[in-house]
């Protein structure tokens, strides 16, 4: 108990002494958690888009419109023998009419514009591995009937390229960072030891084990990357909130992260955090405290 | 208790601190350190504390062969010896109490042992009424008697003194060795180092001198020059 106390008191008049280096150290520790975290949701939103896309139909087969029921039966059965395609669903101009209507129903400007009859037929084909679109496009391709052949996939993968860029931006930058804050951390770690040289001295004089001299600053740094590390965990739910859920106003198919995902990530970052600040501090003290 | 054999230190390899240095000081005994500046008496306490290892030789101390002793295992040699120092060395925002504590803490003692015997020790060193005093509320010689008192709070087998009496004046160098005397009489091993040749003279006790490195003197009852 008076141990406990002891190691409790040298901490807080440790962080104290040092505020600013030690807020230097924190808010390091900080932005570069709040960027590992960063990569990491949005690679996790990435997946998920991904995810809701697959599931959904790959390939868009428009037909044109003049074209004979003959010849529209026969590119259904073309499709549905073909070993990738996993199913087709023929969807008329009134449906996708209605579709459209739906999608950007409180739109008016633009479903005043279009009519019924701008909205062409199509297949919807789902494929067994989206990866084999451009082996279905050459088998469809001459044949009579069909307006154009489109990947759905095409239509993100912009938005996927950008968002792997962005991801790997931050996962780069956040370890940049995080060698910053440990330097940091063993750095105040480090001038607290000098501050207190001759106190440790006596320490050592009187048979003080190593142990018990590092561990105050031990607690130190753990401390310091917690904080960091919290800071870090609440900026990122905020801003989940605020900008990840705003999408998903704007964008319908915008899945959002849930919460017990996110959660996941509290013990990753604390973990980093707290490991990395210990990792500092250790280094930090060895070459002081040698016997 | 203390057993050098053949004890050599050097410092980069040129400077000779000690040289081929070999002494033996049994239980209880009282020895003084003598020797110009730079003989070697700092390097030889500072290798009894294993604060430093010995270029070449062995040094035993109570019973254990340092140059063995695994570095964790180095704090509870320490635990056995007493250091005192010309320049007191107290933490200056510690009370007299805290400082006498402080000893006792780091080492884990349970507070109710600390509360009983640093003021007993405190009390010993004839400074029962300063407790909560400051360090630089102190004289020199109350400074010194406290950092005794911290040396000597634990009941260590053996007290090294480096110069103790070196900041202070003659009349109080005579209660410091007073105090050391009596630390000896219930049995402690004294060591102590110092140019003060009044003191050496006065105690007739064991001489060592050394002279760059070697013991060139060892003698009973000794005094300070020849």
């Amino acid at each position: 108990m008076r141990r406990l106390s002891y190691y409790f008191n040298e901490t807080v008049n440790s962080l104290r002494r040092q505020g600013l280096m030690v807020f230097a150290a924190v808010s390091t520790v900080f932005i570069s958690l709040f960027l590992f975290g960063g990569a990491l949701l949005i690679g996790k939103e990435v997946n998920l888009i991904l995810d809701y896309t697959t599931e959904k139909v790959q390939v868009a087969v428009f037909l044109q419109d003049t074209i004979s029921d003959g010849d529209r039966s026969r590119l259904q059965t073309m499709l549905q023998d073909m070993p990738e395609v996993d199913s087709v669903r023929y969807e008329s101009k009134q449906e996708a009419y209605r579709r459209f209507l739906q999608i950007f129903k409180g739109e008016p400007a633009i479903t005043n514009n279009v009519t019924a009859d701008a909205i062409p037929a199509s297949f919807q084909v789902k494929l067994r591995d989206p990866s084999k679109f451009d082996v279905v496009a050459a088998r469809l391709s001459g044949q009579p009937g069909i307006e154009s052949i489109r990947d759905n996939r095409d239509i993100l993968s912009k938005f996927f390229a950008v968002a792997r860029i962005l991801r790997l931006g931050a996962f780069i930058a956040g370890i940049v960072v995080l060698a910053a804050a440990a330097t940091l951390i063993g750095n105040t770690v480090r001038m607290g030891v000098f501050a207190r040289r001759k106190e440790i001295g006596i320490m050592r004089l009187v048979g003080a084990t190593n142990w018990f001299i590092r561990i105050p600053f031990l607690i130190e740094g753990a401390i310091e990357g917690l904080v960091g590390s919290a800071a870090a965990i609440i900026t990122l739910f905020i801003l989940r909130r605020l900008f990840f859920n705003s999408f998903h106003n704007y964008i319908l198919f915008w899945p959002v992260i849930p919460t017990s995902e996110v959660v996941l990530y509290v013990p990753i970052l604390c973990g980093i955090g707290v490991a990395v600040s210990l990792l500092a501090s250790f280094v930090a003290m060895r070459r002081f405290l040698e016997v | 208790m203390i057993k050098c054999d053949h004890v050599n230190k050097t410092y980069k390899d040129t400077v000779v601190a000690l040289d081929d240095c070999n002494l033996e000081i049994g239980k209880g005994e009282f020895v003084f350190l003598v020797g110009p500046t730079g003989s070697g008496k700092s390097t030889l306490l500072r290798l009894l504390l294993k604060e430093e290892e010995p270029s070449r030789g062995e040094i035993h101390v109570a019973g254990k062969n340092i140059g063995k002793l695994s570095p964790w295992k180095v704090p509870m040699l320490r635990r056995n010896i007493g250091t005192v120092f010309q320049d007191f060395k107290l933490l200056p925002d510690k009370t007299v109490f805290s400082n006498v504590a402080f000893a006792l803490e780091v080492i884990g003692k349970p507070k109710h042992v600390i509360d009983q015997r640093v003021p007993e020790m405190v009390e010993i060193v004839g400074l029962g009424q300063k407790l909560n005093n400051y360090p630089d509320d102190l004289s020199g010689g109350e400074q010194q008697r406290v950092a005794l008192a911290r040396a000597f709070v634990n009941r260590p087998l053996i007290m090294l003194a480096d110069e103790p009496t070196g900041n202070l004046d003659p009349a109080t160098s005579v209660e410091i060795m007073k105090l050391l005397d009596r630390i000896n009489r219930i049995g402690t091993t004294v060591v102590m180092a110092t140019h003060d040749n009044a003191i050496v003279d006065a105690m007739r006790r064991r001489v060592i001198e050394l002279e760059n490195g070697k013991v060139v003197r060892d003698q009973d009852r000794g005094v300070y020059g020849y």
